[in-house]
């Protein structure tokens, strides 16, 4: 039968198909080794093009030629992007007001974003970069040395890393993928409250100032995430439970890595570990309940409560893991946890509105409005 | 083309058919390795070609007649081996514990070396056309035969492996 034979080469390959695949590593190697091409105009880029597995791939012209006539003007390229790489080295660690600042943030994070390929890479990249600018304000508030300048500084560069993330992710949602849109502003948001809670703890007039303009970014990000979202709960069943599942997967790997956090020893004071505690009992629970959403086919529900449960959780563990790293009085971070840990987990999805009748969206509404 | 597009276009391409030509390109070379490197090579190539300038105007036949092509230098590369010798050697996908290869069914593992066992001229044609997926069309435009022979090729190929695979017609 003609069947027959064409029954047993589909089953081949399909078995090929799973089993032969690249693994994770192998993949983001490769997609690295092609942005790393891309960044090279001439075609020598490829001389030294790195396999996977450490071996050198295209050799085109043998190296020891080179050697032999490398003259001064080699020589002192080379002195020159030594000295070159150490400034940029040494930049990393500037705030604004040193001269390497510029460096900084003009040149390494250029270079940086030069590097990133897709809108969602590049949308995560602009959210570390202005996690930066306001790690940096921090700082700079904590030795009091946050000057109207530097301010106005941090706040034009936030801007920028802000409307580049906007960008990207309305590529990223025109790439019809919804759910990495929501996602990726999810964990803008987190990351932007986390740093306003500590700024606000600060009581700088700087600090303040940069405050305001935190809200009004985390308010436009959430529309984002809101529009996204709604974009989610129009695609097919299967999609939305498949969001929904990353979300419960992140949700969890959130929980955990609080967890870890806080048994670190000189982590978190005793006084707030028991109201941190309850935080990630009651973000449990948010997961139980996605859960039991999901067992009924209610996938946008269950994707509601695991998004919950991540914010919250997220939240709470960046702002501890920035508060580490600030030198600040005991009490003024068990100060900051407890407002962190004790707001009740907001309701701040769209999805909802899609899901739930017209009246509790507006509810959504004003919960987001008076955070 | 735009840089920016070039990009997308090299991306979309990416997340594509980065695994079916590895597929491809291990079925091929028989290391996992090499099959890496390989598809490493070949999105690099492409990629220095939309560079300078040219466009591309079937993306998936492009990067599988690159894979292709660097499969054939790759064989060339080794000299102490005859092409012959690699050829006679055959796959033997399940049983040499080949690091990453996969562990196939009995009837799979049946018919892929039912397939392995065919001259060249069937062999390749018929993993492109079954296991790799590729239309008759894109079999062609890859090896430069008319859309024609590899129809007929593909015919005659499935009546040789029905002959050692026992199935009556």
């Amino acid at each position: 039968m003609k069947d027959e034979i064409l029954k047993t080469l589909l089953l081949l390959r399909d078995e090929i198909q799973t089993h032969l695949v690249m693994s994770k590593q192998e993949r983001a190697h490769i997609f690295e080794a092609i942005s790393h091409a891309a960044q090279h105009q001439n075609q020598g880029a490829a001389d030294t093009l790195v396999s996977p597995y450490g071996n050198q791939i295209t050799r085109k012209k043998p190296l020891k030629s080179h050697i032999f006539f490398m003259n001064y003007a080699s020589i002192s390229l080379a002195m020159c992007l030594v000295i070159a790489g150490s400034i940029s080295f040494a930049a990393e660690k500037a705030l604004p007001g040193d001269p390497l600042y510029v460096v900084k943030t003009n040149f390494n994070e250029n270079i940086q974003s030069l590097l990133t390929f897709s809108s969602q890479s590049k949308a995560r990249l602009e959210a570390q970069l202005a996690e930066r600018r306001l790690v940096e304000a921090q700082k700079l508030a904590v030795s009091n040395n946050l000057s109207a300048e530097a301010e106005a500084q941090i706040q034009v560069n936030l801007k920028k890393h802000t409307d580049e993330f906007t960008k990207n992710i309305n590529e990223v949602k025109d790439k019809e993928n919804p759910a990495a849109a929501a996602s990726l502003s999810a964990d803008f948001r987190s990351r932007l409250m986390a740093h306003q809670n500590v700024l606000d703890s600060l009581e700088n007039e700087g600090t303040i100032s940069a405050s305001n303009f935190i809200t009004e970014k985390i308010a436009s990000i959430d529309s984002m995430r809101k529009d996204a979202e709604a974009e989610l709960a129009l695609l097919s069943p299967s999609e939305v439970r498949k969001a929904a599942t990353s979300k419960l997967i992140d949700a969890e790997e959130a929980i955990r890595t609080l967890q870890v956090s806080i048994d670190r020893p000189n982590s978190i004071s005793e006084n707030v570990r028991a109201e941190v505690d309850a935080h990630i009992v009651v973000a449990q629970g948010k997961i139980a309940q996605g859960v039991v959403f999901d067992n009924e086919e209610k996938y946008i529900d269950a994707y509601i409560s695991f998004q919950e449960a991540l914010l919250s959780v997220q939240e709470a563990e960046r702002t501890i893991a920035t508060l580490l790293n600030l030198d600040v009085g005991t009490d003024t971070k068990d100060q900051v946890i407890r407002s962190v840990v004790n707001r009740d987990i907001p309701v701040t999805t769209a999805a909802s509105a899609a899901a739930t009748s017209t009246d509790q969206a507006t509810t959504t509404e004003e919960t987001i409005e008076g955070e | 083309m735009s840089v920016p597009s070039q990009h997308t276009q090299l991306e979309r391409a990416y997340d594509e058919y980065a695994d079916a030509l590895f597929r491809f390109c291990s079925l091929k070379v028989r290391s996992r390795e090499k099959a890496v490197d390989i598809v490493q090579d070949t999105f690099v190539k492409t990629l220095q070609y939309l560079k300078g300038g040219s466009e591309i105007q079937n993306i998936k036949s492009f990067l599988y007649k690159t894979a292709h092509n660097l499969i054939i230098d790759h064989y060339r590369k080794k000299t102490a081996q005859s092409l012959d010798e690699m050829a006679d050697e055959g796959f033997d996908i399940a049983s040499d514990g080949h690091e990453g290869l996969p562990l196939l069914s009995v009837d799979a593992e049946k018919a892929l070396k039912a397939i392995q066992s065919l001259d060249d001229t069937y062999k390749d044609i018929l993993i492109m056309r079954f296991v790799d997926d590729l239309s008759p069309k894109e079999i062609s435009e890859l090896t430069g035969l008319t859309e024609n022979v590899v129809s007929v090729r593909i015919f005659r190929g499935l009546d040789k492996l029905r002959v050692i695979l026992k199935i009556k017609t």
